[in-house]
């Protein structure tokens, strides 16, 4: 017989929640008729666009609807069988945690140890409590070792990790976590999922999660729950992630999510093979390689094709041609400004044609002693699609910076098509760069999308070049919206695809893009991704800096490795990266379907 | 370096706190507070020029004593006594009142414009110590004592905890602004503004103005999630609150503040002749009554 005790409570129960901000009762609601409970030690995922209200559900959750935000609420949100009204807010918030996306915007102490009592001392603990408490939480969660450190030193994982534990020393029974992993690494991102997974399923803690992350490849396998929410506020899908992925796996791949790769291919995979039943549920890696063994040689050549059309060869670009259509540019003026170019100089041709080229470049931050940059010689083609991977501080944003001419370095050498960069007029290789930075508002600078638009060209001493017609075409490209509408109250989105259509205005020839996907859903991803596929294969060199392997996998032509001692790994497609490179799971997948078809032979 | 990277160098700011272990490091930000209060009173009680310049050099050896080079207070005074100069110059010619009480000590090489007047000498000469007194005494304080430790102190003196967090904020603020605006200035750059010589006016103030605006909309991002951050960990909610640090005071504080107090009434005692001491000869009486 099973105990009352052992049955999991209820934690959260929303029933046909709405939520309109402001005082107007005729807004669009930021959320509506939401439906759904979460059980203790439950892990749920909540997915969706950016602006489908999935911040405003979060505020919902943690008390601050109603009781910190102003708007219009209908429905019921119960937490542990009680309804919000019938809660103080300080009792809701011990009760529920909220930790958003960037830690160091959340921390308000200077030292690790400070940061984790900020809570306990807000409750008026004792301080023998609170320092039992921080005792406790820091080795659970690995870093009592830091307890003393000034925040500033942290790294970004450890800066996740100390925000975490702020919270979770308040011992709360329902934590959501705003894309916890968007600034981490892969060993971070790791790290952390791990962590969380076993506090959810401690007795002690009987954590019930809410993940905000649309990314569901990453944090699928250890959710309980998923919900997706639409463009209007409203649920999509929900249901238990084993019962989605396998059952509405088709739906999902609708929702503008980020889909399990594994399952992907595996349900395509199945899609030819209609009169197979004996394999059925495939949500995990290992079950997936266990699954190869079983198959023949006909099956895995099928399987091979179906995960390189997936995972490995970019999309078949239908869009291509609509954008084609969209811009033209054949039209550009650029062609008038051909005999200004740089480079087109007739020089004595060395032998090696790189656009850019690095010698034995260094560079060190003014105030520290350790070399960002150690001793770099790459070369980059007119014309290459570069991933630039690496763990969080291995120099990757100062690389892209100094190929920039932003930075200049400690000792060594960059030369742009043979000439060395110091040579060079800073101003006229400031326009053959494009360069997207990480936050999109970090490069919004005007008042109106034209006067945006036009800051490159203006600048550059090129605004009568630019045609009227060219300028509602990139309008375009961010959407349907009026030319003198205020940049900042675009979405996220269109903000990402504003930067790319102010920086393309100028026609440069190389685009370095610093991160540009955090913070971003899964459908401006795509269609940046996209973008950026067809300028290169219009000529123009992209270098991308990114966590996101499975992307730059797919799209780049090849891939650069930063590693943290400064050494450098370069995959390029004539030395197969895709044979080399392990830590990716399709290459596995794809190495062990060839070691077997090697053994079928 | 070149002149790119030079935005990149964090040039220790003036009043920058670096860690050390002297006297001045060890006090409690209170007690170093009371001595500033205390030393800007007599800055404007004391008229003897002479009492205030040797404050001030009393002071520049303190500041040498607290683990400030004489190279980096050299490097921190030097704008200002630039500044002081200029002003000196301008008080003397500009400040006097041509007038028989004010009588012309002697004429700057001999030139009959440049006559030297006692009250314009002596005034222009007592502006200088006073505002090198508060300057160094300036430098002293927040060199020594780190931001972190004033807050916590600001906290154990009854301020309300609320206002003291708000400039805690605004101080752990800093760091990641500076990096945001230095990431601003650099997209800026990279689309091509203040790359050649600003020459105008109207591009420096379109420089300026456009990196204000955009710095500004990251802070106001930053601040809300701030706050939500601190709301959702009970910020506010009762009218006191733990403190696990507390900033305490030792004995070398009530030596200290016992020496500062007794000093102080000594010198104001002094100045309204209570002490059966002989007055300061004045500079007047020195070069000019032998």
């Amino acid at each position: 017989m099973i105990s009352i005790s052992s049955i999991p409570n209820n934690a959260l129960c929303f029933k046909n929640f709405s939520f309109i901000y402001g005082n107007n009762r005729n807004n669009r609601p930021a959320i509506s008729d939401v439906n759904f409970d979460l059980k203790e030690g439950e892990i749920l995922i909540l997915a969706g666009p950016s602006g489908s209200g999935k911040s405003t559900l979060s505020y919902a959750m943690s008390g601050l609807i109603p009781w910190r935000l102003k708007g219009f609420m209908k429905g019921k949100v119960e937490v542990f069988g009680k309804s919000v009204w019938d809660y103080e807010f300080k009792d809701l918030c011990k009760i529920v945690g909220l930790v958003k996306q960037n830690p160091i915007d959340q921390m308000v102490t200077f030292t690790v140890r400070d940061e984790i009592a900020f809570g306990l001392e807000n409750l008026q603990y004792t301080k023998k409590e609170i320092e039992e408490r921080i005792d406790e939480i820091s080795k659970l969660m690995g870093i009592n070792h830091l307890l003393n450190r000034e925040i500033e030193q942290l790294s970004g994982g450890q800066k996740q990790l100390t925000i975490l534990s702020s919270f979770l020393v308040m011992k709360p029974k329902i934590l959501i976590l705003d894309e916890p992993i968007a600034f981490l690494d892969k060993q971070s991102e790791s790290l952390l999922l791990d962590r969380l997974y076993k506090l959810s399923n401690s007795k002690e803690f009987k954590l019930a999660l809410i993940i905000i992350e649309h990314r569901l490849s990453r944090v699928a396998n250890i959710a309980d729950k998923i919900i997706v929410l639409n463009d209007n506020g409203r649920i999509a899908i929900k249901g238990k992630t084993s019962e989605i992925l396998n059952n509405k796996f088709e739906d999902l791949k609708s929702c503008n999510v980020r889909v399990p790769w594994v399952i992907n291919v595996f349900s395509n995979f199945k899609k030819i093979h209609k009169n197979h039943h004996q394999f059925e549920n495939i949500t995990n890696f290992q079950n997936f390689l266990k699954f190869i063994d079983e198959l023949n040689e006909n099956d895995l050549k099928k399987l091979r094709q179906v995960i390189i059309e997936n995972e490995i060869k970019p999309n078949t670009l239908k869009r291509f041609e609509e954008y084609e259509q969209i811009i033209k540019f054949g039209e550009l003026y650029i062609e008038t400004l051909k005999d200004k170019e740089l480079g087109t100089r007739k020089t004595n041709k060395q032998h090696s044609n790189a656009i850019i080229e690095t010698r034995n470049l260094e560079f060190e931050y003014p105030d520290s002693k350790i070399k960002a940059i150690k001793n770099l010689s790459i070369k980059i083609q007119k014309g290459d699609f570069i991933g630039l991977v690496g763990p969080n501080g291995s120099g990757k944003t100062t690389l892209l910076y100094l190929l920039a001419n932003l930075y200049e370095p400690t000792s060594g050498k960059i030369f742009f098509n043979n000439h060395n960069l110091k040579e060079i007029d800073p101003y006229a290789y400031a326009r053959k760069i494009g360069f997207i930075f990480q936050n999109p508002e970090n490069m919004i600078f005007k008042p109106t999308i034209k006067e945006e638009l036009l800051y490159g060209p203006k600048n550059f001493g090129m605004i009568k070049d630019v045609s009227e017609n060219y300028l509602s075409k990139l309008i375009n490209l961010i959407g349907n919206e009026s030319l003198t509408k205020n940049p900042f109250k675009l979405s996220w989105g269109q903000k990402r695809r504003l930067n790319l259509g102010s920086v393309f205005i100028y026609n440069p020839e190389i685009i370095l893009l610093d991160e540009p996907f955090i913070g971003q859903d899964q459908r401006t991803i795509d269609s940046l991704i996209e973008t950026l596929y067809i300028e290169n294969k219009r000529g123009k060199t992209i270098i991308i800096s990114s966590h996101d392997y499975h992307l730059l996998l797919k799209y780049t032509k090849r891939i650069i490795e930063l590693n943290k001692d400064g050494t450098l790994r370069d995959y390029d497609e004539n030395s197969n990266y895709f044979k080399k490179h392990k830590s990716l799971g399709p290459i596995i997948i794809l190495d062990k379907i060839n070691n077997r078809l090697k053994d079928v032979v | 370096m070149g002149t790119k990277n030079k935005a990149l160098d964090h040039k220790k700011f003036i009043f920058a706190y670096f860690p050390g272990q002297s006297l001045m490091h060890k006090l409690n930000p209170i007690s170093k507070i009371i001595f500033l209060v205390l030393l800007t009173i007599l800055t404007f009680a004391i008229n003897s020029v002479i009492l205030l310049a040797s404050i001030s050099f009393l002071l520049i050896t303190l500041a040498l004593t607290s683990g400030i080079t004489l190279k980096n207070l050299v490097k921190k005074l030097k704008f200002i006594v630039f500044i002081l100069i200029f002003s000196v110059v301008l008080n003397i010619f500009f400040n006097a009142i041509p007038s028989d009480q004010d009588e012309v000590l002697f004429y700057l090489f001999n030139l009959s414009f440049l006559p030297i007047r006692r009250l314009a000498l002596y005034f222009a000469l007592r502006a200088l110590f006073i505002v090198l007194t508060l300057y160094t005494s300036a430098i002293i304080f927040t060199n020594t004592t780190s931001m972190k430790d004033f807050v916590y102190s600001l906290i154990r003196l009854k301020i309300p905890y609320t206002y003291c967090f708000s400039f805690m904020v605004g101080i752990r603020y800093i760091p990641s602004i500076e990096d945001e605006a230095k990431t601003i200035a650099l997209a800026q750059r990279a689309r091509g503004l203040g790359l050649e010589k600003i020459n105008s006016i109207r591009k420096a103030y379109n420089l300026i103005f456009e990196r204000l605006v955009t710095t500004l909309v990251s802070i106001l991002r930053k601040t809300h999630t701030t706050s939500i951050s601190m709301e959702s960990r009970c910020f506010g909610l009762y009218k006191k609150r733990t403190n696990l640090i507390k900033i305490s005071y030792k004995v070398k504080d009530f030596i200290f503040i016992f020496l500062c107090a007794g000093v102080f009434i000594a010198i104001i005692l002094y100045i309204l002749k209570l002490l059966p001491l002989p007055p300061i000869p004045s500079l007047y009486n020195i070069f000019f009554q032998t």
